[in-house]
């Protein structure tokens, strides 16, 4: 543990004297700003301490800091002395708090499904590039590099936002496709959403040959992602995709549509 | 509650793993996945994943060379119980006078630690906030 917390911890009295004369003072006295500066010197170190645990995130440490810091005097301004409580367990918190909320408004807990859809069309590039170059799939640490993320945040894209939020529709857009223009089930909804269109549809899908009409059902139908129906069928998610795009083209085909502009 | 929340209330996982820090993503991540499961929230999880960095960091530095880190979760609808134990020398105490463990106090409630014959075990809860008591 450093030093700081020894000292904090070696003689609580200083800390909660500082609090107990800035809690008397009168708002507006001269006297608080030198009690919180010396406050904020004091707990700096937790305020550091807290931040690293969000470092890792693409998020500038001085940012974490700053806005920790900003839970500190928060919890400087609120703390009420006489509850008898240690300062760092009520400044805790509070400074999470604040470094919380800031990933939130810059993007990251609430918008999860956001982020994990940038993050995911990163992936999924760095994925299809990665694939070609080495001849197999990536592992996750190849990932990492590419795309200079952590590899928590590679797993946690590939799998976790998932159970935070549910499955981006993105997620189930071919890789390298720029998803937000050309969304693959937006372009395959208009398709499926014409009922005059389904009887035809339906005699052409049993003419697709039986590997492709089973992953478009697997895909479609089922909702599996590619990594899904890669497994199920014993395939690569690159077979996948490539067998995805025929299909779908040569439904297009049959039924006498247009190619969208991709 | 929806049904297959109900359906977990009690299930057990356990996961041991080398007592080396480079396995504490691997719990981590395992913790969140669960807690997802749980339906906890965002931010509880985020919490959560915090507590299981902090727990790892005051239990791993009395971890004896080549044991195990064990930990056990059990599942309930908004509510997680993460125990974390490792094995340690005879009369190993844990550090609770550092910012480990003042975080981990207010990350997750409540917190136990036992420490006997040779293990040392670090409990913690994870409630959904609205659940909370």
């Amino acid at each position: 543990m450093t030093s700081a917390s020894r000292r904090g911890n070696g003689q609580p009295s200083a800390t909660s004297n500082l609090l107990r004369e800035l809690h008397k003072l009168p708002e507006g006295s001269p006297r608080r700003k030198t009690l919180r500066d010396q406050l904020v010197e004091a707990h700096m170190p937790l305020v550091v301490y807290l931040a690293r645990r969000f470092s890792g995130r693409n998020e500038p440490m001085n940012d974490l800091v700053q806005v920790g810091s900003i839970g500190l005097l928060k919890a400087i301004d609120r703390f009420d002395p006489e509850r008898g409580l240690e300062f760092s367990t009520y400044a805790t918190p509070t400074i999470l708090g604040e470094i919380k909320r800031h990933f939130r408004d810059t993007g990251w807990l609430i918008h999860v499904p956001r982020r994990a859809q940038e993050l995911q069309t990163t992936v999924n590039t760095a994925r299809a590039d990665l694939s070609q170059e080495l001849g197999r799939a990536p592992t996750v640490s190849e990932l990492a590099a590419r795309i200079d993320v952590g590899e928590d945040a590679v797993v946690e894209a590939l799998d976790a936002a998932r159970a935070y939020s549910g499955v981006p529709l993105d997620v189930l857009a071919a890789p390298g496709e720029s998803v937000p223009e050309h969304p693959m089930l937006g372009v395959l909804d208009a398709g499926f959403d014409q009922v005059e269109q389904r009887e035809l549809l339906r005699g052409v899908i049993a003419k697709l040959p039986d590997s492709e009409r089973e992953i478009l059902l697997l895909r479609f139908v089922a909702n599996k992602t590619q990594t899904e129906i890669a497994a199920i069928v014993g395939v690569s998610q690159m077979q996948v995709s490539r067998l995805v795009a025929r299909g779908l083209k040569r439904l297009r085909a049959s039924l006498g549509a247009d190619e969208p502009n991709t | 509650m929806n049904p297959a929340s109900q359906r977990l209330n009690g299930d057990v996982v356990e996961v041991r793993v080398p007592a080396d820090v480079v396995y504490v993503s691997t719990l981590r991540l395992t913790a969140a996945a669960l807690a997802a499961r749980c339906e906890l929230t965002i931010d509880d999880i985020e919490d959560l994943r915090l507590a299981v960095d902090e727990a790892c960091a005051l239990l791993l530095p009395h971890a004896s060379p080549g044991s195990p880190l064990e930990a056990r979760f059990e599942l309930a609808y908004g509510r997680l119980d993460v125990q974390a134990t490792i094995t340690s020398e005879e009369g190993a105490r844990l550090d609770r006078t550092g910012f480990a463990w003042t975080v981990l106090g207010a990350l997750a409630a409540p917190v136990n630690v036992t420490q006997d014959d040779g293990h040392i075990t670090i409990a913690l809860t994870k409630h959904r906030e609205d659940t909370a008591q």
